[in-house]
């Protein structure tokens, strides 16, 4: 098994981000097509990804490559990584969400 | 300078002062920034362009040739599209002028990212992005870990790594 690390990448889109972040992926090297990035959790605006720890500065190298993403945090677990997620975010859209249901009952 | 910084990068350019902003780049580690004019921050030590720190800019190469003898130039900022020769590099090392490099071309040539990465020392390079809004904010890790990529060399990181006493040395040089 290979150990993976996980980045946290903050970006107005994390959705696209990941979309590009996939697309550059294979510039990390043969590993990529042996251990795939895993998608962990998006967090409002937070991406939690996991790649080998070995693509690590390459995967680094990708995200500075993408407009409008970068990378925060690196944790050691997707559960760590989680965890930090949900502490960092930008909860901006989940009080819209609230916002929204108060209104409709 | 009221600041104590210890830890933490430089961001070498930025251009618009929002709490955002400051913000963005607190969190990726930035602790200091060079700001075009003088400005009022929350968190980040801001040094002046022109105040804190004499620069002066080269759009082409002759002009480099010109300032790089003039000795009140801390920091020549150079034109990203036309590389410098080796013997520029060895001539600004000599009288210690530090090459800002806007990074923000390159990031989408890097061809022309690996040319200047060719013929530029990491001692003398100082990488800088306009920060104008918060989609301009990037982790110097990303950035140090790109540029090690493109270049091949694992000194590649320093520039980023010791930016920040780059620029304590260019202050207290101002000040001496």
């Amino acid at each position: 098994m290979a150990k993976y690390r996980y980045l946290l990448i903050r970006a107005e889109d994390p959705a696209d981000c990941f979309a590009k972040f996939l697309e550059r992926y294979m510039l990390t090297g043969f590993l990529s097509l042996i251990h795939p990035p895993r998608l962990v959790a998006i967090y409002d605006d937070v991406l939690v990804v996991g790649i080998p720890r070995e693509s690590l500065r390459a995967a680094r190298a990708v995200v500075a490559l993408l407009e409008g993403c970068r990378t925060v945090k690196v944790r050691g677990s997707a559960k760590k990584a989680k965890a930090t997620a949900a502490s960092i975010r930008n909860k901006t859209r989940a009080h819209q969400v609230h916002s929204d249901e108060r209104y409709q009952n | 300078m009221a600041f104590v910084v210890r830890r933490g990068f430089v961001e070498w350019d930025l251009a618009v002062v929002t709490p955002e902003v400051e913000r963005a780049l607190w969190e990726v580690g930035v602790r200091a920034a060079l700001l075009r004019r003088e400005a009022e921050t929350e968190r980040l030590a801001p040094f002046v362009r022109g105040v804190d720190i004499n620069w002066a800019e080269a759009r082409g190469r002759d002009k480099f040739n010109v300032v790089v003898y003039r000795e009140e130039v801390q920091i020549i900022r150079v034109n990203p599209l036309a590389p410098l020769t080796h013997d520029q590099v060895r001539t600004a090392r000599r009288y210690g002028k530090y090459i800002e490099l806007p990074l923000k071309p390159l990031l989408k040539d890097l061809p022309l990212l690996a040319k200047w990465l060719e013929v530029l020392e990491p001692e003398v390079v100082l990488f800088s992005t306009p920060v104008e809004d918060l989609r301009d904010v990037k982790s110097p890790l990303d950035v140090a870990a790109l540029l090690v990529e493109v270049g091949r060399d694992e000194r590649w990181v320093e520039p980023i790594k010791n930016a920040l006493g780059v620029l304590t040395e260019l202050v207290a040089g101002r000040d001496g």
